[in-house]
């Protein structure tokens, strides 16, 4: 039950109180004592007793502190401290003993120590580079009361200026040699390299068999970049089937501006009904066995507020492929491709909306030799909104094709992610230039249903609406971490049953590590 | 090292994480219309985050209770709750403060104490649970308390959702117990004047 009362002394008054009014000189007879900022009926008998038993014994701030603390263990809301007035006589003192409510104050709520005095500014560990004005922050510090918020913001900005070292700037706070002032130390350490496994995550979809990453490796060498080497054999991605490595190097963390270079080699495994539509369609962009790519990338995040976060990139790539239709040789597909994406987060104690949209454009041009030249447009919009068990959740993606594009940037839908229960194999073995796709979910506890519809077409026909329903059983959100295996909690079991299918069969889809 | 020695530090080690993991057990009781959690040898202030404290930084401790079907099984049952610990660097107390959801603030507690008042604080409504068997699940971490005043997420923190790499581990653990049936449960009755 909440306590009426309220006392609206702040600590920062309470200290300031007994900063005015030093220790007396020894021997100094205490003539009264006065408790001030609580009803003295709330402490026990015993206790003002005893503070009233201080009246006529010599002045002694161990045995006042002691029973300022004694009320602080009764009073467990409160803060107490003590001041000492002249009394009416020149050898007697008067002592007031200050009493405080914490839950007033929000500095007091987050942290008890919010009511002592910064004394000093100190640097500990790695040397830091300070600019003048983040100093002149620091020094504003100096006198006023401890501010968490602050300290860890200050904290953040050392940090920031001192990013090109990958240094960690903790702070902390030590006692000063007064009494109830305090010092706050900047502890500077360098970040240590980081070196993490997975295994097997991915998908097992009924008619399309594994897809996913088999191995992947992480190396971060603080504070210049991270080495990655992963392993793949997918098909869920591309109307192919790809198999190989990508090996990569990203200078920067992803806060900010980062660059990223990264070399795959894959070969390509087509299915019969691909094989077949390449055979008989005379616009067909032809199939390939290896696709090696070489890519540079720009990145860029920025924080617009507290629940907004943008973020684009930038990348070149040169893909060379190695052709098996409609003739035997080399093709490169070198392409520039630039994203933007938003996402807006809010999270209350009830209930979660989050949003999130981007765009990515890319183009093939004979500028920087590519044999296929094409523009490529793709938009995507999620939005999930939770509350408790329950969730809701949309997805919609389109995209647009125009000009001779290569086989993996072309659109399909019907596999472990989209248009769930149909078989993209079956929809379009040579996926398209065009696609509109959309979703509506469900979801209680760790049973999700859903609804899909879309449809992939070439501009030169006319588009099939598909749709399909199902359920997904597992977790909506999982802890994978940085763990070697998936984490148990990431499996799911997903059935989509395709709607006026005919004969289509429904599809079983087991998710591993998302 | 011979390897008797070998063998013997491998057991003592073995042994030493077994103790860890059993000296806090989870156990339940029924408080009215309530169930609460009764842990023993608690020790939530440990490790990093009590180093944290210590240097008067304050910290962040969710706990999640869940009750479940069974030990995998499907949730009957669930509440968060988020305490903001600050430890007075002169006097050597804890503070608790109630953030989610909020709460009275208590203060000059000691470690043991402190460590009572999230216990205390944390509940499940047994009709949600129902009669049958149910699983009891504690989860709790621990992470440094940054920009508590403002609602919803920090920056850094939403920069950590979206690219999954956090820079800070922090403290966490979970406990189990079961299979457990409410009737079989100690009751302890709820205080005069006070509705179950």
């Amino acid at each position: 039950m909440k306590t009426v009362i309220f006392v609206l002394w702040t600590a920062s008054a309470l200290m300031a109180f007994s900063q005015e009014n030093p220790s007396p000189p020894a021997n100094m007879i205490i003539e009264r004592v006065d408790i001030s900022g609580i009803d003295d009926s709330r402490l026990s008998a015993e206790l003002r007793a005893a503070i009233q038993n201080l009246v006529g014994q010599v002045y002694n701030a161990q045995t006042i502190e002691a029973l300022t603390q004694d009320i602080q263990v009764e009073l467990p809301e409160y803060v107490a401290g003590s001041s000492t007035q002249p009394g009416l006589q020149p050898d007697r003192v008067r002592i007031v003993i200050l009493v405080a409510k914490i839950a007033d104050d929000d500095a007091l709520r987050n942290n008890i120590n919010s009511r002592y005095l910064v004394d000093a500014i100190r640097f500990e560990g790695t040397q830091l580079q300070i600019s003048d004005e983040l100093n002149a922050e620091l020094q504003k510090m100096v006198g006023a009361n401890v501010d968490s918020a602050q300290l860890s913001k200050l904290g953040e900005r050392l940090r920031r200026e001192n990013s090109s070292s990958g240094l960690y700037v903790d702070w902390k706070l030590q006692r000063s040699s007064e009494p109830q002032h305090v010092n706050v130390v900047y502890e500077a350490r360098k970040a240590k390299d980081t070196l993490n496994f997975n295994v097997l995550r991915g998908t097992y979809h009924s008619r399309q068999g594994f897809g996913g990453q088999i191995f992947g490796m992480r190396y971060t060498h603080v504070p210049v970049g991270t080495l990655s080497f992963d392993m793949f054999n997918s098909a869920d991605e591309f109307i192919e089937r790809y198999a190989g490595y990508r090996a990569g190097y990203t200078l920067g963390d992803n806060r900010g501006l980062s660059f990223a270079i990264n070399y795959s080699s894959f070969r390509a495994q087509w299915k019969t009904n691909t094989l077949e539509a390449d055979r008989q369609a005379l616009d067909s962009p032809g199939l390939y066995r290896l696709r090696d790519t070489l890519s540079g990338q720009l990145n860029w995040r920025h924080a617009l507020d507290r629940r907004t976060l943008l973020g684009a990139y930038a990348r070149m790539e040169f893909n060379e492929l190695q052709m098996q239709s409609p003739t035997m040789g080399f093709q490169k597909s070198n392409v520039v491709r630039g994203s933007l994406d938003a996402s807006h987060i809010v999270r209350t104690d009830r209930d979660s909306h989050d949003l999130k949209g981007s765009y990515e454009g890319s183009t093939g041009t004979a500028v920087i030799d590519s044999d296929f030249i094409f523009t490529r447009h793709e938009g995507k919009v999620d939005y999930s909104y939770s509350r408790q068990s329950h969730l809701i959740q949309f997805n919609f993606q389109a995209g647009r094709i125009s000009g001779n594009a290569p086989m993996n940037e072309r659109f399909s839908i019907g596999n472990s992610r989209t248009l769930r229960g149909w078989n993209k194999y079956e929809i379009n073995p040579l996926g398209g230039d065009r696609m509109l796709y959309g979703s509506a979910n469900y979801g209680y506890k760790v049973i999700t249903g859903f609804y899909d519809f879309g449809s992939v077409w070439n501009a030169s026909e006319s588009s099939i609406t598909r749709q399909s329903a199902g359920f997904r059983l597992g977790k909506t959100r999982c802890r994978n971490g940085l763990a070697l295996l998936p984490h148990p909690e990431c499996f799911s079991v997903t059935v989509g049953f395709p709607i006026h299918g005919g004969n289509a069969k429904p599809s079983f889809i087991l998710g591993m590590g998302f | 090292m011979s390897n008797v020695s070998r063998s013997c530090i491998l057991i003592a080690l073995i042994m030493g994480i077994q103790a860890n993991l059993f000296a806090q057990s989870l156990n339940a009781r029924t408080d009215g219309q309530h169930l609460r959690v009764v842990i023993e040898r608690s020790r939530f202030l440990s490790g990093d985050a009590l180093r944290k404290l210590h240097d008067g930084v304050p910290v962040v401790y969710i706990f999640r209770l869940s009750a479940h079907t069974s030990r995998l099984g499907s949730t009957l049952a669930k509440s968060e709750y988020r305490f903001i610990i600050s430890y007075d660097i002169f006097e050597e107390r804890f503070q608790v403060s109630p953030v989610r959801p909020t709460g009275r603030v208590v203060s000059h507690l000691t470690a043991t104490t402190a460590e009572a008042t999230f216990i205390e604080a944390m509940e499940l409504p047994v009709t949600s649970i129902g009669t049958g068997m149910f699983w009891l699940r504690l989860e709790y971490q621990a992470e440094e308390a940054t920009e508590t005043n403002a609602p919803g997420m920090s920056i850094g923190g939403l920069v950590e959702i979206f690219s999954r790499t956090g820079t800070k581990e922090p403290t966490r653990g979970t406990m189990e117990a079961g299979p457990l049936r409410v009737s079989d449960l100690p009751r302890v009755a709820p205080p005069r004047g006070k509705s179950p």
